[in-house]
């Protein structure tokens, strides 16, 4: 297929459609696939009569497993109420509650939603430093946080919505995480389209490293690292615009129960747990790039290309991830 | 390039760690009550459910139903609720699967829907009539396959009542892994052996399943 490219090369411009519009359909069919194995039928679920504007929920095998976290996610919802309760009757619950939150961020955001396929995505696309990683994962977890807190205290305390307009509130801004995702996304599959399609077209050119596609921008690196600046910012608005279902319910309790910073501390707490747990996975993300990167090293334009088809493919996944959850596509698996 | 084969494995490797399994993910958790009500002929016309949401769920339900964030709710707002909730929970078909004699019974829709708030914990009651009332043994299970709603039976003898039902009918409960169901009377006629077998090629752990056996 790279040599039928090259062989007959059609304009820069051309080759990096085809180039964008091949990796978007390698990433269809990955995320067909991933989907048929984590929720078979491909249904999304309908959304609840009792949700709560977002869609966190998903179908799961009827297991053991399944049985012990529902189980213990019952556990943690009580523990959560008990906490709050302790609090207003002015026993000393706030470092329960707090430690409490921690914990259920850590648990519960190993779960569907909270930005983990994101952030991990845009990773294995192109940063690889693991400290990048982390801190998109403490911002992405904050901003859940801020959200969760807006619509609490923006909607539910100055506006008094009622459930259902919260829902809708909650809707809307689950409805427009997800175009941020398809529009990163987008903007990443175009930018790594072009950097392969220049790699491959210098097929006579100097053997190269890994960090080719950058090194060898035409645009220069200052335009390079305002790209780069620009789609973190995206990535962290991608993984973080929805808020946590949890945090948004601890607070309305708290709300209910007449003291809101109680649920402020939890929501916080929740973020930080949620940012280890999505840091560490994205940390996976990181290393299956640097051993993608140490298998290409050596390889010369070989190893390069082969790398930027993984940055590219993993673009698109993002792209088509963000398309799905729009959708409703994607929504029983993420 | 045979050693870059690898790199297919690691992207779906890496594919499936950002997906993260797709686990059960419950948000509102609620405890069942049910009537079954029987005509005079002895077959059942109605299932009356009675749904107790936990309190942070309930919190987040009568959000801005009442005077100030803590005074007390509104009842008019709650009936209107109890409605909104009756009709959204048809798309769901009540959650509620029943089967008489093994046969899948059609119920709905949803009758005189009402909502109580009390202790910090909703209640929504709705009546769920029998498309075509039959006699049997009656097995009633309430779940959401998608897990966001954990359903239980309420605990003892509380997850059933029985009105107008024959003499000798008697209500079981059938809890999550539960080694033994727990009679709601005592006694346990040939009927009910024959329901647990009809059902034992279920698998799901969660099922809260009722059999009523006459
Ligand atoms: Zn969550």
């Amino acid at each position: 297929m790279l040599s039928t490219l090259s062989l007959n090369p059609p304009s820069r411009g051309l080759q990096r459609l085809v180039l964008a519009a091949l990796a978007i359909l390698a990433a269809c069919a990955v995320l067909a696939a991933l989907l048929g194995l984590l929720a078979p039928g491909f249904r999304a679920p309908p959304r609840s009569p009792f949700g709560i504007g977002f869609r966190e929920a998903a179908p799961t095998g009827a297991t053991s497993l399944g049985a012990w976290l529902l189980a213990m996610q019952a556990g943690f919802s009580q523990a959560l109420q008990a906490a709050v309760s302790a609090v207003k009757a002015g026993r000393d619950g706030t470092l329960t509650l707090i430690g409490l939150g921690f914990a259920y961020g850590v648990l519960h955001a190993a779960g569907p939603g909270h930005g983990k396929a994101v952030i991990a995505g845009y990773l294995m696309a192109g940063e690889r430093a693991l400290k990048r990683g982390f801190t998109l994962s403490l911002l992405a977890a904050l901003l859940q946080a801020v959200v969760a807190l807006a619509l609490v205290g923006g909607g539910a305390v100055l506006l008094r919505l009622t459930a259902a307009g919260l829902n809708q509130a909650g809707t809307v801004i689950e409805t427009a995480g997800f175009a941020c995702v398809a529009l990163l996304g987008a903007a990443v599959t175009w930018r790594k389209a072009g950097q392969l399609a220049r790699l491959l077209n210098r097929e006579a050119g100097p053997a190269c490293g890994p960090d080719c596609g950058h090194a060898g921008l035409a645009d220069g690196t200052r335009v390079e690292r305002l790209t780069t600046l620009r789609e973190q910012a995206g990535v962290v608005l991608a993984a973080g615009t929805r808020p946590c279902a949890g945090a948004v319910l601890v607070l309305v309790f708290a709300l209910s129960q007449g003291i809101l910073w109680a649920g402020v501390a939890a929501t916080l707490a929740m973020a930080l747990g949620t940012a280890i747990t999505t840091g560490l996975l994205t940390a996976l993300a990181v290393f299956a790039k640097a051993l993608a990167l140490r298998l290409a090293g050596g390889r010369g334009q070989g190893g390069a290309i082969a790398v930027g088809v993984l940055e590219l493919w993993a673009a698109a996944f993002v792209l088509v991830l963000g398309a799905g959850l729009l959708s409703g596509w994607a929504a029983a698996a993420f | 390039m045979p050693r870059s084969c690898s790199l297919p494995l690691l992207l779906a490797g890496a594919a499936l760690v950002a997906a993260s399994p797709a686990l059960a993910h419950p948000h509102v958790w609620i405890t069942t009550r049910a009537e079954l009500d029987y005509g005079p002929d002895g077959a059942l016309r109605a299932v009356r459910h009675a749904w107790t949401f936990d309190p942070t769920y309930s919190a987040f339900a009568v959000q801005g139903l009442g005077q100030s964030t803590t005074g007390p709710v509104n009842p008019a707002a709650l009936a209107a609720l109890a409605r909104d909730n009756a009709e959204n929970l048809a798309e769901q078909g009540y959650f509620t699967q029943l089967k008489v004699d093994g046969r899948k019974q059609d119920v709905g829709p949803a009758t005189d829907p009402a909502m109580t708030f009390t202790d910090g914990q909703l209640t929504l009651r709705f009546t769920l009539p029998l498309k075509a009332p039959v006699a049997g043994t009656a097995s009633l299970e309430v779940f959401d396959p998608t897990y966001f709603v954990a359903f239980s039976l309420a605990d003892g003898d509380g997850f059933a009542t029985l009105k107008g039902a024959p003499a000798g009918c008697r209500a079981t409960a059938h809890r999550p892994k539960s080694a033994a169901p727990v009679p709601a009377a005592t006694g346990m006629s040939e009927a009910f052996f024959e329901a647990m077998t009809a059902a034992s090629t279920y698998g799901v752990q969660f099922a809260n399943r009722i059999v009523v056996a006459c």
